[in-house]
């Protein structure tokens, strides 16, 4: 458990650091050049090393924080970052996640691709909800 | 009975997995009421100083040399001197602006909002306002800043803020005018500051340096809601058919606002 919160911490610092990098990336190169997600690379690098239950909280509140300063509609990022984190449960069966082994390295692509490719899927899904609801 | 303790611990663990799926979707359900925008705004407020930091950082690793800065002061004085000459340009610009048909005030309800961030990620360019729904501002509001220059359209509202997407990110489209020359065109976001010019009438005659003044029929009509949007740097880049197209550059700086203005149009 001690481990976990010692992860935690790194966890909190790689997407401060990466959240620091984004706005340092963007006023350095300015507008036309695309600043990549990287809170969302230091999450897929992070999530696979947490179980289910952490994952589910740290995957939720950088969702949060991605959706409060993103451009989608909040919640996209919110559901993207649980779907994901119960993915890596799939993943975690398949392949080993040794921390920096090829295990975790093949699983954090494989995250930070499908939580890439879910976005405009949950944008559009929350888009559908709002038009359903109103 | 006591319960054995993997047991106990598999029942803990189901119950945190639970409550955080549950508060998580809670969160996503329940994103326009008062307390989820309290949370937003605490994280706003949490992570300012964290961007305010990373903006300073770059300003540190881009700053400009000695020698520019000096250069700069005495574009400064000559600045200064020819402030005089600025008197008689306006009342020529007044004329000029009655003449276009551009509106020297803007009758349309306008609210001025604080910028809280800005970021930028995949080209996507977003500005965070602290005006929200309680304040009348809605999805759809037009955002422009001091100068009265096109900045957004705002996407998202909730109590005491609002996210605004910068015109030029590629899923903004809206219908504009050419001026001086005349001829309505439709505006197409680029990302990066870049606007598509496209289904410019054949005839109708684009050079560079000519501006785009943002011109919604549903809006401006009968309110005169007008403002400049972009400033055309390719005239002719490929004509099919009767339609020539052209690029355009956005005119405000979305990443260095402090204050903007929001056209509520109630």
């Amino acid at each position: 458990m001690r481990n976990n919160f010692l992860k935690l911490l790194f966890v909190t610092t790689a997407v401060l650091a990466a959240f620091f990098s984004e706005y340092l990336y963007a006023a350095a190169f300015g507008p036309r050049v695309p600043v990549p997600p990287l809170a969302l690379i230091a999450t897929a690098w992070w999530l696979p090393m947490f179980p289910l239950s952490w994952r589910l909280w740290i995957g939720g509140t950088v969702g949060m924080l991605m959706d409060t300063f993103g451009a989608g509609p909040f919640g996209v990022s919110i559901l993207v970052m649980l779907i994901a984190a119960l993915l890596t449960e799939l993943f975690r069966s398949i392949i080993a996640a040794r921390n920096g082994g090829i295990g975790h390295i093949s699983i954090a692509l494989a995250l930070l691709v499908s939580a890439l490719l879910l976005m405009p899927i949950g944008e559009a899904a929350i888009g559908y909800a709002q038009r359903l609801l109103l | 009975m006591a319960l054995p303790s993997f047991i106990l611990k598999r029942r803990v663990r189901t119950v945190v997995v639970v409550t955080a799926t549950a508060f998580f979707l809670l969160l996503v359900l329940a994103r326009s009421t008062r307390p989820v925008s309290s949370l937003r705004m605490a994280v706003v407020r949490l992570l300012a100083p964290v961007a305010s930091a990373g903006r300073s950082a770059a300003g540190y690793l881009t700053g400009v040399p000695r020698d520019q800065v000096r250069r700069l002061e005495e574009d400064s004085k000559m600045l200064a001197a020819s402030l005089a000459e600025q008197e008689i340009l306006k009342k020529e610009n007044q004329s000029l602006k009655r003449l276009l048909g551009v509106q020297e005030d803007i009758p349309v309800e306008s609210k001025g909002a604080r910028v809280l961030a800005y970021t930028h990620v995949l080209g996507v360019e977003t500005l965070l306002i602290d005006a929200g729904a309680d304040r009348g501002v809605a999805a759809g509001d037009i955002v422009i800043d001091e100068h009265r220059l096109l900045v957004g359209q705002v996407t998202e509202t909730t109590v005491g803020s609002a996210k605004v997407s910068v015109a030029s990110n590629p899923d903004a489209t809206f219908s504009a005018e050419l001026v001086p020359l005349g001829g309505k065109i439709l505006i197409k976001g680029l990302g990066g500051r870049g606007l598509a010019l496209e289904l410019i009438p054949y005839d109708t005659p684009l050079r560079d340096g000519d501006f785009v003044l943002w011109a919604d029929e549903s809006r401006s009509q009968g309110i005169g809601t007008r403002v400049f949007a972009g400033r055309v740097v390719k005239g002719i880049s490929s004509a099919v058919g009767a339609f020539k197209t052209g690029r355009a550059v956005l005119l405000a700086d979305p990443s260095n606002l402090g204050i903007v203005l929001v056209l509520t149009d109630r």
